[in-house]
C-alpha cells in the first residue's frame, strides 16, 4: 500500500503527539489512563519537599506530591496525587520525613483507625517532622562554641606541658622510661624462666577448683536435706523457748508471792517467829534433857517400871 | 567585511522566506515531502541515536558513582534529566546536522549550479518560496517530533541498559528519573529542538542556495552547511541555557 506524504507526516505527527502525553504522565508519575485521586495536607513548613516528591504508607509508593502553596494563615498546603486504590481512613496523618539520612523528603502517611474514609479533595493531618540533620544543624552553633572552648583549653594544656617539659625533665623522665623498662624486661625475663611452674600452678589450681565443683554437686543433696532439718530443729527451738518463757513468767510470779510473804513458803521465809519459836524450844528441850540427865527421878519419881511398862 | 556580508544575505534570504511564507500554495506540496524526508525518515537514527545516548549514559554514570554512598536512584536523576534537557535535542541536532542538513544543501546547491533555479525564477516562480520555505519549515515543525523520539528512545535505553547491565533496577532508575522530573526541562527541551531545525535548515539552505563553481562549489557548500549547523547549534545550546535556565 502506498502511503501519501500528508499521511506518512500525520502518521508520525500523530505517535510522536501520543508518545509525549504518555511518557510526560509516565515521568510525573500520574496514572496514564484515569484519574488520580487528589488530596492535601497543611503542614507547618514544607523543607524538601518539591513537585514530585513521593508518598509512601507503611513504606510503599501510593503517590506524589503535585503542589505546594502557602496559605493566608503562614502555614504550607499540599497537594497529593494518591494512586493506590486503597482507602485512608478519615483521621489518618500526613508526616513529613525523611526516609534515610541521604533521601530527600518525603511524605508518609499514617492510617488513621477511622471507619470514614477520605475522598477525593479531602484534606489530613499534617506534621512536619524534622530530620536528624536539621537537629544537628541548629545545634551547630552551640557544639561549635564548646568544640572550639574545648580546643582553646586543650591548647593551654599542651603549652604548659610544654613548658614543664624542660630539658632537666626530659631527661629525668628519660631515665625513668629506661629504668623502668630495664624493669620490665627483667621481670619478663623471670616470669620466662618460671612459666613452667606459673603453668602447673594455673593447672593445680583450675583441677582444684574442678575438684571443689564437682563436690559441691556431689554434696549438694545432703546439704539440701541437712539444712532442712536444722530449720526443723530451729523451729522446735522456737517453740521450746516460748514454753520456757511461760514458765520463766509463772516462776517469776511465785517467787515474787514469795518475796511478798504470801502463802506458807512466804511466811515460813518471811516471818521469823517460827524460827524464834524453834530457837526458844530447843533451848528449853536442852534444858529438860540436861535436867533428865542429873536427875532422873525428879522426872520419873511418879512412874514406876511397871507403869511405864 | 566577508562575515557581515554573510550575516546580510542570510538575512535576507529568511526574510525573503518570512515574506514569502503566506504563499501556502506554492510550497505545499514541497512541505509534505520535505516533513517526510526530515522527520519520518529520520525516525529509525534517531531511535538509534537515543538508545545509545541513554544506555551509555547509564552505563557510565553507574561506573562512576560506582564507589560513592549515594542511592541508585541518583543514576536514573541524572540520565533522565540530562537526556531530556540536553543529549536528546543536542545529539539529534548534530546528527541531523549531517543527515537533514548535507541533503538540503546539496540538493539546492545542485539545482543552483546547473541552473535549475534561475530556470524556475526566469517561468515567474518564486524560488524561495518554492525552495527553501518547505525545508525550513518542516525543519522547525519536525525536530520537536524527534526530539520526543529521542527522548522516549533515551530513557528507554538507559532503563534497559540499567536493567541488563544489572547496575541500576529500573524501579530505582524511575524513582530518580520521576523525582527529578520538572516539567520545564522539557518545554526547554522542546525549545531546544525547536531552535536547532531552524538553525540547521536555515544554513543547509543559505549554503546551498548560494552554492556556486559547479559540483566542486556544491561539495563545499555541503560541507559547511554540515560544519556550521554543528557549530551554531552549540553556541545556539550555549547561548539557551545561559538566557533561560
Amino acid at each position: 500500500m502506498h502511503l501519501s506524504n500528508e499521511i506518512k507526516v500525520g502518521i508520525t505527527v500523530l505517535l510522536a503527539v501520543v508518545v509525549a502525553i504518555i511518557g510526560f504522565r509516565f515521568m510525573r508519575d500520574i496514572p496514564i489512563f484515569r484519574q488520580a485521586m487528589q488530596i492535601s495536607a497543611v503542614f507547618d513548613r514544607a523543607d524538601g519537599i518539591s513537585n514530585g516528591s513521593l508518598v509512601y504508607i507503611k513504606g510503599v509508593r501510593v503517590g506524589s506530591v503535585n503542589r505546594i502553596q502557602l496559605t493566608e494563615d503562614a502555614t504550607v498546603r499540599i497537594q497529593m496525587r494518591i494512586d493506590s486504590e486503597i482507602p485512608i481512613p478519615q483521621n489518618s496523618t500526613a508526616n513529613l520525613t525523611s526516609l534515610g539520612i541521604v533521601e530527600g523528603k518525603s511524605i508518609v502517611i499514617e492510617l488513621g483507625t477511622s471507619t470514614e474514609f477520605i475522598q477525593h479533595g479531602g484534606e489530613l493531618q499534617g506534621n512536619y517532622t524534622e530530620t536528624m540533620m536539621e537537629v544537628l544543624g541548629q545545634k551547630g552553633e552551640e557544639l561549635g562554641d564548646d568544640v572550639s572552648n574545648t580546643i582553646y583549653e586543650l591548647n593551654l594544656f599542651l603549652r604548659q606541658l610544654n613548658e614543664t617539659l624542660d630539658d632537666d625533665t626530659r631527661a629525668t623522665l628519660d631515665q625513668t622510661l629506661r629504668s623502668t623498662m630495664e624493669t620490665t624486661g627483667r621481670i619478663a625475663a623471670i616470669l620466662e624462666g618460671k612459666q613452667d611452674e606459673i603453668n602447673s600452678a594455673i593447672d593445680a589450681g583450675s583441677r582444684m577448683l574442678g575438684q571443689l565443683d564437682t563436690l559441691a554437686t556431689d554434696s549438694r543433696p545432703r546439704v539440701d536435706s541437712l539444712m532442712v532439718t536444722v530449720e526443723q530443729s530451729i523451729k522446735d527451738l522456737e517453740e521450746v523457748r516460748l514454753q520456757l518463757e511461760s514458765a520463766t513468767a509463772s516462776l517469776n510470779q511465785i517467787l515474787e508471792k514469795v518475796n511478798n510473804g504470801e502463802g506458807t513458803i512466804g511466811r515460813l521465809l518471811n516471818d521469823p517467829s517460827i524460827y524464834e519459836n524453834l530457837d526458844s524450844l530447843t533451848i528449853e528441850l536442852n534444858n529438860l534433857v540436861k535436867g533428865i540427865n542429873e536427875n532422873p527421878g525428879r522426872y520419873l519419881r511418879h512412874m514406876s517400871i511397871i507403869d511405864i511398862f | 567585511m566577508q562575515g557581515l556580508k554573510e550575516l546580510g544575505r542570510y538575512s535576507s534570504l529568511l526574510y525573503q522566506a518570512l515574506r514569502s511564507s503566506t504563499e501556502f500554495s506554492t510550497y505545499r506540496k514541497n512541505l509534505f515531502q520535505e516533513l517526510v524526508k526530515v522527520g519520518t525518515d529520520s525516525v529509525p537514527i534517531i531511535m538509534l541515536v537515543g538508545i545509545f545516548t541513554g544506555s551509555v549514559m547509564t552505563l557510565q554514570s553507574a561506573y562512576q558513582l560506582e564507589f560513592a554512598f549515594i542511592p541508585l536512584s541518583t543514576i536514573g536523576a541524572i540520565v533522565s534529566e540530562s537526556i531530556l534537557i540536553e543529549l536528546a535535542a543536542v545529539i539529534s541536532g548534530l546528527v541531523l546536522a549531517g543527515k537533514v542538513g548535507a541533503r538540503v544543501a546539496t540538493e539546492l546547491g545542485t539545482m543552483r549550479v546547473s541552473e535549475q533555479i534561475d530556470a524556475l525564477e526566469s517561468m515567474g516562480f518564486n524560488s524561495v518560496s518554492f525552495l527553501v520555505v518547505p525545508r525550513v519549515l518542516a525543519g522547525i515543525m519536525m525536530f520537536p517530533v524527534l526530539y520526543v523520539v529521542a527522548s522516549i528512545f533515551g530513557i528507554g535505553g538507559g532503563i534497559a541498559a540499567g536493567y541488563f547491565s544489572g547496575s541500576v533496577p529500573p524501579a530505582d532508575f524511575l524513582k530518580g528519573a520521576r523525582m527529578f522530573f520538572y516539567p520545564w526541562n522539557v518545554v526547554f527541551g522542546f525549545l531546544k529542538s525547536f531552535v536547532f531545525g531552524f538553525i540547521i535548515t536555515s544554513i543547509a539552505c543559505y549554503k546551498g542556495f548560494y552554492a556556486r563553481g559547479g559540483a566542486e562549489g556544491v561539495g563545499k557548500s555541503t560541507t559547511e552547511a554540515t560544519v556550521l549547523g554543528c557549530i551554531y547549534i552549540l553556541l545556539a545550546d550555549f547561548l539557551l541555557a545561559a538566557l533561560l535556565l
